[in-house]
C-alpha cells in the first residue's frame, strides 16, 4: 500500500509540474511584447487619444462669459469655466486625459519591459524603440505633471507632482505615491535625455503619429523651456529649425488660397497635414473642441470673442505691425449674431467615426498639434529673451511675423525698440478701476527672475506671451503660460454688446486651482488630492493682487 | 452499469458467511419488468447475514439451513422472501422508486443512502414533452431549485436555466451540462443575459440540441455544493448530469418512437394591436398633426399605406398614359378606404400550421459479454414561421464490452446534423444616447406581425430604408442558413485487480462545427438599401451611401451597386477530456462502510470563430462576386472589420477525491477536496489553482432499530443531510487579466493613408485575479409517510457568493474587473409526491413542486448606465437582485400631453432623462421596479392511470420577477407601425392628462420645438408606466396516453404499442393584465426570437 501511496504521490508531483506547461497555453489571441515587431505595433497605443485642451482652454484668458442669458452651454463647461473641481463627465474631462496619460505610461513600460525581455536595447530598430518609449512615457508624465500640480518652481522642491510610474501595474489596485514637482522635472530630464540620441524617423510607418527626431526636439524645446534650462531650449530648438527656420514654418500664405468653408474642412485639415513641415506630432483625440470653438452655437456661452480678440489677441499683436485681423495670412473667423460672439482660428478638423452608420451614432474625433515649428521658434525667441540675447530674439520673431502676415508687411524687421516702444504703448491689463479692460500686456509674475516691468526683457516676453497665444489659440496651450508667468486672469462676464460687464473670480498667483483637480474617482481610489482652500474665500477675493511688481 | 454496480454495493453489504451443513439451493432471479437476469441481487438467510450475489446470468447458489426461508433483494425492486427450492426462479417486482436509490455525478454513481448532497433526480421518460425537440425545455417545473425560462422558443436556442438562482454578477450563472460523465462546452459564449438577444448566434447556444430526446434515461440535477462539489470550480451554479440509454442483455428490442406536431398560429385576438379601421384614423390624425404629407412621406426612409398612395400618384405610365392613381381627393379617399378594410391578418400569412415530425428508431440488445444500445432519429419541421425550417439527424451508439469479470470497455458515440434555417438578422444595437434599443433590417415574423400595420397589403411594395419592401419578398430573400455538426466519442475502461478496487479511465473527444450563412440576396431590400437614390433627397439622406471624404465635391454613392451580401460566420470547437480515477469501496466488520474515490482529469478545448463578409455577390447571377472598391475604403475609414478571425483555447486540468464514511448506512459523513487549473486567468501561476471542498453528513433514521417501533408505517423513511461546500467558476470569459491582456486594434486616423495597426493593452494586469467562489450551507429533509406513499423532500440552503468580479476603480487604471463584489442568497425548495389512489386498476398521483430564491447583492462598485439599469435584463446594484430592473419615474402627462418623468437631478422634466447618467449618487432617482429572475417557481402536476390510459395535467408557475413591456411608443410614427390598442385612450385635448397616462402621437410642430422629443418617448418606454409582474401560472401539458393491451399487440406480434395525445403550452391560467398578451418568459427582441407556441403533439411508441 505505501508504495502505491508513494508512486501516487510522485505521479501528482509531476503531473502538477506538467500540467502548469500545459495550463500555460494563452486563452485566447492576446499576445505578449516580446518581439520587435510587437513592441513596435504596442508603441502605437502610447500616444494619448484624449484631450486637455478643453479643460485648459476654458480655464484660461482666452474665454469670457458670454452671459447668463447664453443657453449654448452644458453643466460641464460650466465647471471647467469656474475653475470648480470638475464632477461631470466627458469625453474631454480631466479624468479621461489622466487615464490616458498613464495608460499611455503603462504602455510605454510594457513597451521598456519587452526590451528588457529581450536582453536590452541590442538593436539599432530596438534602441529607437526605447527612445521612442521613453519619450511617450516622459510626454505623458510632463502633460500631467503641468495639468495636475502646480508649475515647476526651482526654489520650492517641495511642491506636489504627480507619480512618475515605471514599471507596469500588476495589482488590481495599487496605492500610488506622489512626487514633488521637481522629482517629475528631474525623471523627465532623465528619460529625454536618454532618449534623444537614439530617436529616430527610420522604423515609423507613420512617422507624425509618432517621435520622430523633430517632435522629440519640440517636446525637449519645450520642456527645457520650463525647466528654465533656456540652453538647452535653444540647442533642441536650433536642431529642429535648422539654419534657415523660414522654410521649416507653416505654409500660412497656402491657407490664404484654401477655401474658407468648413464643411470642405482644407484649412483646419492643413494645420493638422502629416506632410506638411510645421506638424512634427499629430495626436488624435475623442474631442468636442472643433465644435466649441468652431462655426456652432455649442459651447459659445464662453467664447473668445470679439472684445478679446480686439483688445489682447488678434488685433492687439496686429497694432506691432500697424495691421489689423486682416493682415494675418491665415485670418481669423468672426461669428457674431444672437448669443453668438466668437473670433475663431480654424485650426482643428470635426472628424466623425461612425460605430453605427444607420443611428448616426459614433465618435467625435479631431486631430491636433502636440507640438509645432512655430512653437518651437517662439521658445527659442523666448529663451534668448531669458538670457538676454533679445537681438536673436528679435530675430526670431521678425521671422515668425514675417511668415504670418500678408505679404504686404512681408518685410517687417522687429527691433528692440520697436518692442519697447510698441509695450510702453499700452497700459497692462485689468488696470483700470474695475479691474477688467484688456490688454495684450498683463502682469507678470513668476518664480523666477525677470527685469523689471517695462524693460526691454520684460516687453519682449510679453510680445512672446502675446506671440505664443496666437499662435495656439483653442489649443489650450495658453493655460501653460499663465501658470508659467503667474499671470493673474479674471472670470469675466461680458454685457450683451459684447464689453465687459463684471468679474466675479479671480486667479491670483498662486491660487491654488492652478493645479486641476485630481480626478474624482481618482481620488475616490485613494489618491492623494490637490490642496483645495476650504471656505470659498479665494472666491470672494475680486481684487487682482497687482502689488508684486509694481514698485 | 446499474447491475455492476450493485454488485459492488451488494458486496460492500453483505458478508458471506461460513456455510453449515445445509441445503444447497440453486436458482435464478429474473426483473419482471424485461425478463433479464438480474445481476448482483443480493440472496440472504433471513434473520442472518449469510447470503450471496446473483452471478452474471442471475443465478445463485446458496447453502440455506433447514426452514429457513430467503430474501432476495435488488436496488430498485421490491425485496422478495420465499421458501427456498432447487432451481427455483425468482421474478422481482421494480418498486417504482428505481430512479431514486442511485444518484448519478456523472463521475460516480452513488447510492442514495450514502449520498449526502441535494440533488433531484428525473426520468426523461416522464419529464420528456413530446414534440419538444430540445429536451432541456423540458425541465421546466419538474425540480425544485431550477428555474427554466423559455426566453426564445426557436429550435437551438437555449432556455435560461438557472439552478438555485444566479451565482455570479458578470458571470453566466449557466449550469454545467454533464453527458455520460463528459462535461458539454459550449460552441460559443452566450451570456445568459444574451440568450434573450434575439441575435443569430442564440441559434447555436444550446449546448445539447444535438441530444436526441429519445436516448436519454434520466437528468440528475445536483444542486448543493455537496453534490457538486466533484466538479468544484465549475461548479457553482450547479450540474445538470444526463445519463443516455445502454443497451440490456437479452433479446434484440427494436423501438420507434414517432412525434407528429401540429402547431397553432398566433391569433390577433389575445393581443391588443388596432385593426385597421382604427389604425387608419390613428394615421388621419398623424396627418391632422403635420405627418404623413406628401413631400416627407415619398421621400421617407419608411413608408407604408400613405407613402405608396403618394407613389402611385406619380408613378406614370407611359403605355397606358395614366398615373398609378389620379390625383383627386375622390382617387386618394377609395385607396384608403381600401386599406381600412383590408385588416390583413399577418399571423395567418407568416405562420403556417404545418406539422414538425421527429422519428426514432433505436435498438437495444446484448449477451452477457457486449451490451449495445443504437439510435437514429430524424426531425423534419417545416417551420411554424416563415423560414424557419430545420431538420435534424442523430444517431447514436453505446456499447458495453464485459472483457473479462476484471475488465469491461464503454464506448458510444453520438453524432448529430443539424440543418436549419432563419430569417436573416443583424445584431441588435442600444443607442445610448437616446435609449432606443434597434436591429437594422429586422424581419422576425413574430415581430413583423405584432408591430406592422393591419392596414398593409400582402402583396404590395412598400418602402423601408428608402427601398421597396415586402416582407414576404424579403424572407424569400433574406436568411440565415445553419449547418451543425457534432460529433462525441468517447471510451472508458474500467479494471477491477481486485473485488473493492476499480480503476477508470476515460478518454472522450467532442468536435461541433456550426456555420451560418447569411444570405442577403441581389433583390432583397437589405442590399437595395445601399443603393437606393431615386431622388436628391433620397440620396442625401440614405445612410447607408457613401460619400468619398477625400473629394470635398462628392455625391453619395453605392458601395454595393450589384449584387447582394454575404456573410458567414463559423463557430468551431474541437475539444479532448482524459479522466483517471481509482475507487475503494470496502465494508469492515460488516457495520462500517467506506467509500474512497479519486482522480484526476485534463480538458482541453480549442475554439475558432471566424467571420466574413462579402459584398457584392450576385446569386442571381451564377454566385459571382461584383465588388465595389469603395466598400473597402469606406470600411478602412470607419475602422470597419472585413473578416475576423479568433481562436482561443481553454486548458483545465483538476485532482479531486472524495471519501465516504457510513457507519450502517445510518449515519454517513462525507468530504470531497478538488484541486482546479485553468489557464482562462492567464500565465500566472498563482491564480490558476484553486482547491475547493466540501463536508457534509446525513441521518437515515429509518435505519436506527427504534424508527419502526415508534413510527410504524406512519413514517417510513425518514433522512436529514447537511453539507457546508466551497464551490467556485472562473468568471466571466472575457475578465483574464491575471496578466496584462494585449491585442491588436486599428487606432483611428483622420485618413487611410495614414493607417496603422497597433497593439493595446486592453486589460491592465491585476495579479491578484482568482476565481469566483461561493459558500453553501444546505439542510434537507426527506420523509416518506405511509409506506412511502407520500413523499416529502424539504431543502433550504444559504449561500454566500464572494470574490465575484466587479468593478474597481483604480487610480491610473480606470476601471479594473477584480474579485471585490459579494453577493449572498437563501432559499427553500419543496417537493411533495402523494399517491392518493392506488388501486390495481386506477392510480391519481400528485407532484407538488415550489422553489423560493432570493439574492442580494451586498458589495458591488457600480458603473452602470442608466441605460443599463431600465433596459433589457436590466443589471445588478448593491443592495438589490442580482438581475434587477429599474424603472423612470413617470410623473404624468403635461397640459401638451407628452410624458414628464423625475429626472436624475430630481426636477420634472420631459426631455432631460440622461441615459449615460453613470454617477452612482444620480442613479438613485430611478425607481426599482423588480427582479427580472423569477423568485417563486414550481409546478403542480396530476397523473391519473386506468389501466392502459394515461392522463397527465400538468401545470408550471413562476412568481416574483417584472417584465418590461414592449417598447411601442414613439416621438413620431410612420404608416408601418401597428400600435396597441391603449393607444385609444392616448392623450387628445388639454384636460386628457387628468385621466390618462398614454402620451400624445407628438405633433411635428411639438418635434419641432424640441428635437429630443424621442427621448421623452424612449423614456416613457422605460418608464414606472410600461413594467408589469413577469408572474403567471401556464397550463404546460395536458396529455392522454394509452398502451395497447397484450390483447391487441400479441396477434399483431409486437411487443408494446401506444399513442399519445399532447397539447402543450395551451393558455395562461394567470397573468399580468398589463401583458396584454404579452409572453412573459418571452423577450420580443426581434431577430430569430419566437416565443413557444401552442401545440398539439402525437406520439406514437411501437416496441418490436
Amino acid at each position: 500500500m505505501k508504495k502505491y501511496i508513494g508512486l501516487s504521490l510522485l505521479a501528482l508531483s509531476m503531473g502538477l509540474a506538467s500540467c502548469n506547461d500545459f495550463l500555460d497555453k494563452l486563452p485566447d489571441n492576446r499576445t505578449e511584447a516580446n518581439s520587435e515587431v510587437k513592441i513596435q505595433k504596442l508603441l502605437v497605443a502610447a500616444y494619448p487619444t484624449h484631450d486637455h485642451m478643453a479643460f485648459t482652454e476654458y480655464a484660461s484668458d482666452n474665454v469670457d462669459d458670454m452671459g447668463e442669458k447664453n443657453p449654448y452651454t452644458d453643466r460641464f463647461l460650466d465647471q471647467l469655466y469656474s475653475w470648480t473641481d470638475v464632477t461631470e463627465t466627458d469625453n474631454q474631462d480631466p479624468e479621461s486625459y489622466w487615464m490616458d496619460l498613464y495608460q499611455c505610461i503603462e504602455t510605454a513600460n510594457m513597451a521598456l519591459e519587452g526590451i528588457e525581455s529581450m536582453g536590452g536595447a541590442t538593436t539599432p530598430t530596438l534602441k529607437e524603440m526605447q527612445a521612442e518609449a521613453l519619450l511617450c512615457r516622459a510626454y505623458a508624465h510632463f502633460m500631467l505633471v503641468n495639468i495636475f500640480a502646480m508649475h515647476y518652481d526651482a526654489n520650492n522642491p517641495n511642491a506636489i507632482g504627480v507619480s512618475y510610474v515605471t514599471e507596469t501595474e500588476k495589482e488590481l489596485n495599487p496605492q500610488y505615491q506622489r512626487e514633488t514637482v521637481n522629482e517629475n522635472y528631474a525623471h523627465i530630464a532623465a528619460d529625454l535625455e536618454a532618449a534623444l540620441p537614439n530617436v529616430g524617423d527610420s522604423y515609423y510607418t507613420v512617422p507624425k503619429y509618432h517621435f520622430n527626431k523633430n517632435a522629440a526636439y519640440a517636446f525637449a524645446s519645450r520642456f527645457y523651456l520650463y525647466y528654465e534650462k533656456y540652453d538647452k531650449c535653444i540647442e533642441y530648438s536650433t536642431k529642429l529649425l535648422g539654419s534657415n527656420p523660414k522654410t521649416m514654418l507653416r505654409n500660412n500664405q497656402h491657407i490664404a488660397s484654401l477655401p474658407r468653408d468648413w464643411s470642405a474642412a482644407s484649412i483646419p485639415l492643413f494645420y493638422v497635414d502629416a506632410n506638411q513641415t510645421h506638424t512634427t506630432l499629430l495626436l488624435t483625440s475623442y474631442s468636442n473642441q472643433p465644435i466649441n470653438f468652431g462655426p456652432y452655437y455649442t459651447g459659445k456661452r464662453y467664447s473668445h470673442n470679439a472684445y478679446i480678440g480686439t483688445n489682447e489677441t488678434v488685433n492687439a499683436l496686429a497694432a506691432l505691425w500697424g495691421g489689423t485681423y486682416t493682415s494675418y495670412k491665415a485670418q481669423v473667423f468672426r461669428y457674431s449674431g444672437t448669443n453668438l460672439n466668437a473670433w475663431l482660428n480654424w485650426h482643428m478638423p470635426y472628424l466623425f467615426e461612425y460605430t453605427d452608420p444607420v443611428a448616426g451614432i459614433g465618435y467625435r474625433h479631431t486631430v491636433y498639434n502636440a507640438f509645432t515649428t512655430d512653437e518651437v521658434l517662439i521658445n527659442r525667441a523666448e529663451a534668448y529673451a531669458m538670457l538676454n540675447q533679445y537681438d536673436k530674439a528679435c530675430e526670431d520673431l521678425t521671422i515668425w511675423i514675417r511668415n504670418t502676415v500678408v505679404a504686404q508687411l512681408g518685410n517687417f524687421t522687429l527691433t528692440t525698440d520697436k518692442v519697447t516702444d510698441f509695450m510702453a504703448s499700452m497700459d497692462y491689463a485689468y488696470d483700470d478701476e474695475d479691474h477688467m479692460a484688456s490688454s495684450l500686456k498683463k502682469h507678470l509674475h513668476p518664480k523666477f527672475n525677470i527685469d523689471a516691468e517695462g524693460s526691454l526683457q520684460e516687453s519682449l516676453i510679453q510680445l512672446i506671451l502675446a506671440v505664443r497665444r496666437y499662435e495656439t489659440l483653442l489649443e489650450g496651450k495658453r493655460w501653460f503660460d499663465i501658470k508659467r508667468w503667474g499671470i493673474e486672469i479674471p472670470r469675466r462676464t461680458m454685457t450683451a454688446g459684447g464689453a465687459p460687464a463684471s468679474v466675479s473670480d479671480w486667479l491670483k498667483v498662486d491660487d491654488p486651482r492652478r493645479a486641476i483637480q485630481i480626478p474624482q474617482k481618482v481620488r475616490e481610489a485613494g489618491y492623494e488630492p490637490n490642496p483645495r482652500p476650504d471656505n470659498n474665500d479665494t472666491n470672494g477675493a475680486l481684487i487682482p493682487d497687482n502689488n508684486l511688481l509694481k514698485d | 452499469m446499474m447491475k455492476r454496480l450493485s454488485l459492488i454495493l451488494a458486496s460492500l453489504f453483505l458478508y458471506v458467511g461460513l456455510a453449515l451443513a445445509q441445503t444447497k439451493v440453486t436458482g435464478t432471479v429474473i426483473s419482471q419488468e424485461d425478463g433479464e437476469p438480474i445481476i448482483g441481487a443480493s440472496v440472504v438467510v433471513q434473520g442472518s447475514k449469510t447470503g450471496v450475489v446473483t452471478d452474471m446470468n442471475g443465478q445463485f447458489s446458496l447453502s440455506v439451513p433447514e426452514g429457513k426461508k430467503i430474501v432476495i433483494s435488488y436496488i430498485g425492486m421490491k425485496s422478495e422472501t420465499v421458501t427456498p427450492r432447487n432451481g427455483m426462479k425468482v421474478t422481482l417486482v421494480s418498486d417504482g422508486q428505481s430512479l431514486d436509490e442511485v444518484v448519478v455525478t456523472g463521475m460516480q454513481k452513488v447510492d442514495k443512502r450514502l449520498f449526502t448532497g441535494s440533488s433531484t433526480k428525473i426520468s426523461a421518460a416522464e419529464a420528456k414533452i413530446d414534440g419538444m425537440a430540445d429536451i432541456s425545455r423540458s425541465l421546466e417545473g419538474r425540480a425544485a431549485g431550477v428555474s427554466v425560462q423559455n426566453v426564445s422558443g426557436t429550435f437551438g436556442t437555449a432556455p435560461k436555466i438557472r439552478v438555485r438562482g444566479a451565482t455570479s454578477i458578470y458571470g453566466n450563472s449557466k449550469p454545467l451540462w454533464v453527458v455520460d460523465g463528459v462535461i458539454m462546452e459550449d460552441v460559443t459564449d452566450v451570456s445568459a443575459d444574451d440568450l434573450s438577444s434575439g441575435d443569430a448566434n442564440t441559434l447555436i447556444s444550446s449546448a445539447i440540441a444535438g441530444l436526441n430526446s429519445d436516448d436519454i434515461e434520466t437528468f440528475d440535477i445536483l444542486k448543493d455544493g455537496s453534490a457538486t462539489s466533484i466538479y468544484g470550480a465549475r461548479a457553482m451554479a450547479g450540474v445538470i448530469v444526463i445519463t443516455t440509454k445502454k443497451g440490456k442483455q437479452g433479446q434484440a428490442r427494436i423501438n420507434y418512437t414517432g412525434e407528429y406536431t401540429m402547431r397553432l398560429k398566433p391569433s390577433y385576438s389575445t393581443f391588443n394591436i388596432m385593426n385597421s379601421q382604427d389604425q387608419m384614423s390613428i394615421y388621419q390624425e398623424m396627418q391632422q398633426k403635420g405627418y404623413l404629407n406628401y413631400a416627407e412621406t415619398s421621400n421617407a426612409a419608411s413608408s407604408g399605406v400613405y407613402g405608396k398612395m403618394y407613389q402611385l400618384i406619380t408613378q406614370y405610365d407611359a403605355t397606358t398614359g395614366q398615373y398609378g392613381l389620379a390625383n383627386t381627393a375622390a382617387a386618394r379617399a377609395d385607396y384608403l378606404r381600401q386599406a381600412e378594410y383590408r385588416n390583413t391578418d399577418w399571423f395567418d400569412e407568416l405562420f403556417s400550421n404545418s406539422i414538425q415530425h421527429n422519428h426514432s428508431v433505436s435498438i437495444s440488445s446484448g449477451t452477457e459479454k457486449s451490451q449495445t444500445y443504437a439510435s437514429v432519429s430524424a426531425m423534419f419541421d417545416p417551420g411554424w414561421t416563415k423560414q424557419s425550417k430545420v431538420q435534424r439527424y442523430t444517431a447514436n451508439l453505446n456499447n458495453t464490452f464485459n472483457l473479462s469479470k476484471q475488465l469491461t470497455f464503454n464506448m458510444i458515440a453520438n453524432s448529430s446534423y443539424r440543418k436549419q434555417r432563419a430569417p436573416g438578422t443583424l445584431a441588435a444595437e442600444t443607442d445610448v444616447v437616446s435609449g432606443e434599443v434597434h436591429r437594422s433590417f429586422d424581419i422576425n415574423p413574430y415581430s413583423y406581425a405584432l408591430n406592422t400595420s393591419r392596414a398593409l397589403d400582402r402583396d404590395t411594395y412598400y418602402t423601408r430604408n428608402y427601398a421597396p419592401f415586402n416582407i414576404m419578398h424579403e424572407l424569400e430573400n433574406n436568411y440565415i442558413n445553419l449547418d451543425i455538426f457534432d460529433i462525441r466519442v468517447q471510451g472508458e475502461l474500467k479494471y477491477k485487480p481486485i473485488q473493492k478496487v476499480e480503476l477508470g479511465v476515460l478518454g472522450a473527444f467532442k468536435f461541433n462545427q456550426s456555420t451560418q450563412n447569411h444570405t442577403i440576396s441581389d433583390d432583397s431590400n437589405q442590399a437595395n438599401a445601399y443603393r437606393a437614390m431615386e431622388t436628391p433627397t433620397i440620396r442625401d439622406a440614405n445612410p447607408f451611401l457613401y460619400t468619398d471624404p477625400d473629394d470635398p465635391f462628392a455625391l453619395p454613392v453605392s458601395v454595393l451597386p450589384y449584387g447582394g451580401i454575404m456573410n458567414k460566420t463559423t463557430n468551431k470547437m474541437s475539444a479532448w477530456d482524459f479522466r483517471a480515477t481509482a475507487s475503494y469501496n470496502d465494508v469492515y466488520a460488516n457495520d462500517h462502510i467506506v467509500n474512497l474515490y479519486g482522480g484526476m482529469e485534463v480538458n482541453n478545448i480549442d475554439r475558432t470563430y471566424d467571420w466574413f463578409r462579402g459584398w457584392g455577390m450576385q446569386y442571381e447571377l451564377g454566385e459571382i462576386a461584383n465588388y465595389a472598391y469603395e466598400v473597402f475604403k469606406k470600411g478602412a475609414e470607419e475602422n470597419a472589420d472585413y473578416f475576423k478571425l479568433t481562436n482561443s483555447h481553454e486548458r483545465r486540468t483538476a485532482f479531486f477525491g472524495t471519501a465516504t464514511y457510513s457507519y450502517k448506512g445510518r449515519y454517513t459523513i462525507n468530504g470531497t477536496i478538488r484541486y482546479e487549473g485553468s489557464n482562462k486567468l492567464g500565465k500566472s501561476r498563482s491564480a490558476r489553482w484553486l482547491p475547493t471542498w466540501n463536508v457534509s453528513g446525513a441521518w437515515n433514521a429509518h435505519e436506527e432499530p427504534w424508527f419502526e417501533k415508534v413510527f410504524h408505517d406512519a413514517l417510513t423513511t425518514a433522512t436529514l443531510k447537511a453539507s457546508y461546500s466551497l464551490t467556485a467558476e472562473s468568471g466571466p470569459s472575457w475578465v483574464t487579466n491575471s496578466l496584462p491582456v494585449i491585442k491588436s486594434y486599428n487606432p483611428w486616423r483622420p485618413s487611410a493613408g495614414l493607417r496603422e495597426s497597433g497593439l493595446e493593452e486592453t486589460d491592465r494586469a491585476n495579479g491578484e485575479l482568482t476565481f469566483e467562489k461561493k459558500h453553501e450551507f444546505n439542510i434537507g429533509v426527506q420523509l416518506g409517510f405511509l409506506k412511502n406513499r407520500i413523499n416529502f423532500e424539504f431543502d433550504w440552503y444559504k449561500r454566500n457568493n464572494y470574490d465575484l468580479i466587479g468593478i474597481v476603480n483604480t487610480q491610473m487604471g480606470g476601471q479594473k474587473y477584480g474579485n471585490v463584489a459579494s453577493m449572498k442568497s437563501n432559499g427553500v425548495e419543496i417537493s411533495l409526491t402523494t399517491k392518493n389512489i392506488q388501486t390495481k386498476d386506477f392510480s391519481w398521483t400528485t407532484n407538488i413542486i415550489y422553489s423560493h430564491t432570493h439574492n442580494e447583492v451586498t458589495e458591488l462598485e457600480n458603473n452602470q448606465r442608466v441605460i443599463d439599469l431600465v433596459a433589457g435584463t436590466g443589471f445588478a446594484l448593491e443592495g438589490y437582485p442580482v438581475r434587477s430592473l429599474f424603472s423612470i419615474p413617470f410623473r404624468g402627462l403635461n397640459n401638451e400631453g407628452l410624458p414628464t418623468f423625475l429626472d436624475q437631478d430630481g426636477e420634472v422634466t420631459t426631455t432631460g432623462i440622461y441615459f449615460q447618467e453613470q454617477d452612482k449618487e444620480k442613479l438613485k432617482f430611478l425607481e426599482y421596479s423588480g427582479s427580472v429572475d423569477p423568485t417563486d417557481v414550481g409546478s403542480f402536476g396530476n397523473v391519473f392511470k386506468y389501466k392502459g390510459l394515461t392522463l397527465n395535467v400538468f401545470i408550471t408557475y413562476s412568481f416574483g420577477n417584472v417584465v418590461r413591456l414592449d417598447p411601442v411608443f414613439k416621438n413620431s410614427y410612420n404608416d408601418l407601425n401597428s400600435m396597441p390598442k391603449e393607444f385609444a385612450n392616448r392623450w387628445m385635448v388639454p384636460g386628457d392628462e387628468n385621466t390618462t397616462t398614454i402620451p400624445v402621437i407628438a405633433s411635428q410642430r411639438q418635434n419641432e420645438n424640441d428635437s429630443d422629443l424621442s427621448y421623452a418617448y424612449n423614456a416613457y418606454n422605460y418608464s414606472t408606466e410600461r413594467i408589469a409582474k413577469g408572474d403567471f401560472i401556464r397550463m404546460k401539458e395536458i396529455s392522454l396516453g394509452y398502451d395497447f393491451p397484450k390483447v391487441v399487440t400479441d396477434p399483431l406480434k409486437i411487443n408494446s404499442l401506444s399513442l399519445k395525445l399532447q397539447a402543450t403550452n395551451l393558455f395562461l391560467i394567470y397573468a399580468d393584465k398589463k401583458l396584454n398578451g404579452q409572453d412573459p418568459e418571452f423577450f420580443n427582441t426581434g431577430g430569430v426570437a419566437v416565443p413557444l407556441p401552442k401545440q398539439f403533439t402525437l406520439t406514437l411508441r411501437l416496441g418490436l
